[in-house]
């Protein structure tokens, strides 16, 4: 669907270098990076807001590098979601379809459609200044919807939106992907990519790195990349040793454990455990869709309204408990606890 | 203490300029007898002068308008050096002496310059003419127009045309389906400026069209004919309309802001 070949960009010091990236049709591509990676920049490449200075963009095999933006069929959902103020939320989502020849009915069945999609049809007459965030964020989406690209474009679509609205919208994007239109999402969250992502590329200071690919793995020490640039924990490393054993490697350290590995996982990759997905234990917990480990806790760093606890289980592993657990079990460094996880919280990227 | 007594300077200072600004105008209305106000609001003179000029300047106003805010609107999206430049030529006719601004147009359009020559042609006559009016007074109020029209487009959101033209809109398109609607209020408050002063102007007016006599030119003739007492009650009449308009581009304004 799209390939990026070669493209090149410069900004004040800030330069993208020889990008190469590719789509294919239905996929949901993530793009993750720290701020100031050239996430952005690449969008707005492919949107057509920018001109690389030198590369190709690929649109379903045509050259679209020197179209104009209304000439792509591609949409584009910014981070400040760009609502137009004098229009209501009706007239933001029928925007793209007066510049379609259509009729007047079909124009109205598709803007119907896809409020309905985004549960935005009782907001219909307000307007951009009286919508919270959530019901923004979703009429950006409708009025992107309508336009009915084969590529959508996402930067940032979770970041000011609280954790309801973004499982709801996490839905309305799979639902969205289903129907056959290609997503690329650029966040700076892993935890977005993990759930959501077919593929995930890494942009470092205008490099681009694309997972689940040889290169990636050769390029990139994840552990050190991961914690170095997203503050991340819980990423390791994971070779596979047969259908029943992985080995999750922390920088040097090695944790050899037996689980059964989905299929499809067949070549060596990256394993992500949700820190918030551990339960720690004074015993250890007796059940068979669970892996426990025996830890030491090494650090305990209090949050408003949780614990991260760092364990020391062969490999570094990081715990996010609840105050109350906390002080039920009286967690201090150097305590022996039990930490487990279900299989299925295991993510493999 | 200091601090207060600094405070209360700001005050007596901010006085002064105050009345000085509006002191000639209220002494005007209290030293201008009421029957001579009426009886010069019924001149056919006054009237015809007053409406004449309030038609040429909307006329030109308006006609301007159509030039003038693609201009702005471009200066608006440039980037380049030129900006700056576009934008100090755009001021010209307000840093220049109007008079001197009349002699230029005067010598533009007299029948000695190809320009003048060429209109005279295909029957465009400017000297004595409403059309030379009309061009006095746009080429004085004209940027009032630009420059606010130009603020109202430098405050739109950049994101906000570049999102219309990734749903589909054209430049042109997103020019008149976006650009144009939110910086209306800047335009319209340019278009009134515009209007204002170009019924007030004198100075380049003359130099080109001494008739039909616009409201400005007519006080200065019956000052000049007639004395202080004669030219006072025009003035205050055609005062009185000028701050009626004030008034409605304050209201506008206070609208705006309220609303935004």
């Amino acid at each position: 669907m799209l390939d990026l070949k070669n493209i090149s960009y410069n900004i004040g010091t800030f330069s993208l270098k020889n990008v190469n990236l590719k789509i294919e049709n239905n996929e949901y591509h993530i793009l993750i990076g720290p701020s100031g990676s050239g996430k952005t920049l690449l969008l707005n490449i492919i949107a057509g807001f920018l001109k690389p200075i030198s590369g190709n963009v690929i649109f379903n095999n045509i050259d679209i590098t020197k179209l104009p933006p209304e000439r792509r069929n591609i949409s584009y959902l910014l981070q400040n979601l760009a609502l137009f103020p004098h229009l209501n939320v009706y007239q933001n989502v029928y925007y793209s379809l007066k510049f379609k020849k259509l009729s007047s009915k079909e124009k109205d069945i598709l803007v119907r459609k896809y409020m309905q999609i985004t549960n935005i049809e009782h907001l219909e007459k307000r307007y951009p200044a009286n919508l919270s965030g959530g019901e923004k964020q979703r009429v950006a989406l409708a009025r992107c919807l309508t336009k009915q690209p084969e590529l959508l474009l996402l930067d940032e679509p979770f970041s000011a939106i609280d954790t309801i609205l973004k499982t709801d919208l996490k839905q309305i994007l799979k639902r969205i992907k289903d129907s056959g239109v290609g997503i690329i999402h650029v966040t700076h969250d892993p935890a977005e990519a993990v759930n959501l992502a077919d593929r995930i590329s890494i942009i470092e200071n205008g490099n681009l790195l694309t997972a689940n690919s040889q290169s990636f793995q050769a390029e990139v020490p994840v552990s050190n990349f991961m914690a170095k640039f997203f503050g991340f924990k819980n990423i390791y490393q994971c070779k596979i040793r047969d259908l029943n054993t992985i080995e999750l490697i922390d920088n040097t350290n090695v944790k050899r454990i037996a689980i059964e590995r989905p299929a499809i996982f067949n070549h060596d990759c990256f394993v992500y455990i949700p820190p918030e997905n551990i339960i720690v234990s004074e015993a250890k917990l007796l059940s068979s869709a669970r892996y426990s480990l025996e830890a030491i806790v090494v650090s305990v760093t209090e949050d408003l309204d949780s614990v991260i606890l760092e364990c020391d289980a062969g490999i570094s592993i990081f715990a996010k408990i609840s105050k109350n657990s906390y002080i039920d079990l009286n967690i201090s460094p150097g305590k022996k606890v039990w930490i487990s996880f279900k299989v299925s919280n295991l993510n493999f990227i | 203490m200091e601090k207060d007594f600094k405070y209360l300077i700001n005050y007596l200072l901010g006085s002064v300029a105050l009345l000085f600004i509006v002191v000639p105008i209220i002494n005007m209305y209290f030293a201008t007898d009421m029957d001579k106000i009426f009886s010069t609001a019924r001149d056919s003179e006054v009237r015809n002068s007053i409406f004449l000029t309030l038609l040429i300047s909307f006329v030109t106003t308006i006609v301007c308008a159509f030039f003038a805010v693609p201009l702005a609107y471009l200066i608006s999206k440039s980037t380049s050096r030129m900006k700056t430049i576009l934008l100090g030529l755009v001021n010209i006719p307000i840093v220049i002496p109007h008079s001197a601004a009349g002699i230029a147009l005067l010598g533009l359009v007299s029948r000695d310059n190809p320009v003048g020559k060429f209109a005279s042609s295909i029957g465009l006559n400017f000297i004595d003419s409403p059309l030379g009016i009309a061009i006095a007074m746009a080429y004085v109020s004209v940027p009032f127009l630009i420059v606010s029209a130009y603020t109202g487009f430098k405050e739109i959101p950049e994101e906000l045309e570049l999102v219309s033209r990734n749903l589909g809109a054209t430049r042109w398109q997103t020019f008149l389906k976006i650009s144009i609607p939110l910086s209306r209020r800047s335009i319209l408050a340019g278009i009134i400026l515009m209007f204002s002063r170009g019924i007030s102007e004198f100075g380049a007016v003359i130099m080109l069209a001494y008739f039909p006599t616009v409201t400005p030119v007519l006080i200065y003739k019956k000052f000049t004919t007639h004395g202080l007492e004669y030219a006072q009650p025009i003035a205050l009449i055609f005062i009185t309309i000028c701050l009626l308009i004030f008034v409605v581009y304050y209201l506008f304004g206070n609208f705006s802001k309220n609303k935004s």
